[in-house]
């Protein structure tokens, strides 16, 4: 199992529940490889450029696994770091030069029990950190996460997934499909190929109006206004450049769809 | 390079189809497939980048790149090809492409009118068969050739250009790595009834480019592995720029110096605004470099160094739109 392995939970959560589109199978795929003998991490910063290619999707994603790693990964890491690598003491005896005085104990073979003791319930820190068990390091992980980078109630993400619903394809604009069953019915009339049917190709002509209510009081909410905006002009869904009207009515119905 | 661990692993543990890695220093290190992209690539990759590549080789999965417009998101995938020795099959997106376009098409009209022209006048010469008016696309060549176990590099360009459907109908496509002929019947499994981990060797490797003009759908996003090209730390602007402009034997050293001077000149001009409209990025300093080197004789790089931003020569080459110019002038 890879050291890295217990992180691997926390991290994918908390991209999770800001909003980062990842499934099970993304978390598996993050295990797999990390336990393919053809995959090796060569150091922390390695991991965390894994993860990122991994789970994140936008720099926005990118920010709050900056933040994650900052906050719990990166200061479990230096701990066990630390732990690795303390320094042992010069003078340390060998195991076999401690067997020999074992019958009558000196100031030096104390010390080297010490010493061995001191090994011993480091590498069982170490055990006892990589198989920690992943909820308690979630739940520590909760207690002590606290950032300030600003979260809008919902991403834009999930707004450009609602908008996405408002679809009414219809057929507009220039004839360059073929239309085989119209092309083989006026073949069947005439008897022969006068001329291809061509249809306009399918279109989406839904439009949006919005009214949003920006200044005075609602100045404060001046962030989700421009991302609501952003997310329209990203959604995709507007053919052309139509301009865009805002109304109360259609608003409310989006904030239902949303909830939904 | 850190990646060295990995890549000599995984070296030993290649067996019949060897496993190329991308090392992003523009050069070819294994032997070409058939029909490889050989055209030379002069493009440089930072460590973090070929990490990201190499992954995507060993998990292939596509791979999400994005980046200001001319950080070399397109280039990227000519430059993996090249190195890796790999067919390439980029897929240019428009905002009418629809998915199975980068299959195949079906001329049907085509097709009816040789009918139409057979059974009129008559001809002893029989009609062509169904499958001649197939015109194979760049992805649906890229599987066939999956099929002969020749993997290729498919670049799928500014995937947000094309309609909002258009990343989700290359889902089931990308997960299963096959498609049929509706037209034939035929069926193209790159897959051949194995695992992807069973035939990762053999499977295209997707470089998808987005400029985030849209948003991508969750689904889609989720399949991708995801990396932003920053703009080039000096060293490695430094490497890419030596690529583009290698010494010339005669006078190896004269041009050094006028590019040292352009190259800060440039750096010094990216940080001046702090909002650009359009950032000047690594291709607008390449262009600019190429018209200096071509008229290096009326340019000293101490005159370059004397210059304001504003004066610079060739400005409209990093400079792209008159609110960048006069925020330029005024700063």
């Amino acid at each position: 199992m890879s050291p890295y392995e217990a992180f691997l939970f926390p991290v994918f959560d908390y991209l999770r529940r800001y909003g980062t589109p990842l499934g099970i199978s993304d978390y598996l795929l993050a295990i797999k490889t990390l336990r393919s003998d053809d995959f090796v991490l060569s150091d922390d910063a390695h991991f965390k450029r894994f993860c990122s290619l991994l789970w994140t999707k936008s720099k926005e994603d990118q920010a709050l696994l900056d933040k994650v790693f900052e906050l719990e990964v990166e200061p479990e890491l230096k701990r066990k770091a630390a732990i690795k690598t303390e320094p042992l003491p010069k003078e340390m005896p060998s195991v076999h030069e401690s067997g020999k005085s074992k019958d009558k104990p000196s100031s030096k073979s104390i010390q080297l029990d010490q010493m061995v003791y001191k090994e011993q319930s480091s590498q069982s820190q170490i055990k006892k950190f990589d198989n920690r068990d992943m909820s308690s390091l979630h739940d520590s992980f909760r207690k002590t996460s606290f950032h300030l980078i600003p979260r809008l109630p919902l991403s834009k993400r999930v707004m450009t997934t609602a908008f996405r619903h408002l679809r009414h394809r219809k057929r507009t604009g220039p004839p360059q499909d073929l239309d085989v069953e119209q092309t083989i019915q006026s073949i069947g009339h005439t008897g022969f190929l006068l001329k291809p049917v061509l249809v306009p190709r399918r279109r989406n002509v839904m439009e949006l109006l919005l009214l949003i209510d920006c200044k005075g009081s609602m100045a404060p909410f001046s962030i989700v206004i421009q991302a609501l905006k952003d997310s329209i002009v990203r959604g995709g869904f507007l053919v052309g450049s139509q301009p865009i009207i805002f109304t109360i009515a259609l608003m409310r119905n989006l904030s239902i769809q949303m909830r939904v | 390079m850190k990646w060295n661990q990995f890549f000599n692993t995984y070296k030993e543990t290649s067996t019949m189809n060897e496993e190329r890695l991308y090392h992003g220093d523009g050069k070819v290190h294994y032997q070409p497939l058939s029909d490889a992209y050989l055209k030379e690539e002069p493009y440089i990759a930072d460590s973090q980048l070929v990490e990201a590549v190499n992954t995507a080789i060993f998990l292939r999965r596509p791979l999400l790149v994005e980046g200001d417009p001319g950080c070399g998101k397109t280039r990227l995938a000519y430059a993996v090809a090249y190195e890796l020795a790999f067919p390439l099959k980029p897929c240019y997106i428009r905002s009418t492409s629809r998915a199975t376009d980068l299959l195949y098409t079906y001329d049907a009209l085509n097709r009816l009118y040789d009918l139409e022209e057979y059974r009129i006048c008559d001809s002893k010469d029989k009609p062509k068969e169904r499958t001649s008016y197939v015109h194979f696309h760049e992805l649906g060549e890229a599987i066939r050739l999956s099929i002969n176990n020749i993997p290729s590099v498919v670049l799928i360009d500014e995937i947000d250009k094309a309609d909002v459907d258009f990343p989700n109908d290359l889902l089931l496509l990308l997960d299963e790595w096959k498609f049929k002929l509706n037209e034939t019947d035929e069926l193209y499994d790159a897959l051949q009834a194995k695992t992807v981990d069973e035939r990762k060797s053999c499977l295209p490797l997707v470089i998808i480019t987005s400029n985030r003009e849209k948003e991508l759908p969750a689904a889609f996003l989720r399949r991708c592995l995801y990396y932003y090209i920053e703009f080039p730390d000096p060293k490695t602007l430094d490497h890419i720029v030596k690529r583009h402009f290698p010494p010339q034997d005669k006078m190896p050293q004269q041009k050094l110096p006028l590019f040292d001077e352009a190259v800060k000149k440039f750096l010094e001009l990216r940080n001046k605004l702090i909002r650009w409209r359009k950032v000047p990025s690594t291709s607008e300093l390449i262009d600019w470099l190429r018209l200096l080197k071509r008229h290096e004789e009326q340019l000293s790089p101490q005159e370059l160094a004397d210059r304001s931003l504003h004066e610079l020569p060739y400005l409209e080459t990093l400079v792209k739109t008159q609110s960048d110019l006069n925020a330029l002038s005024q700063a």
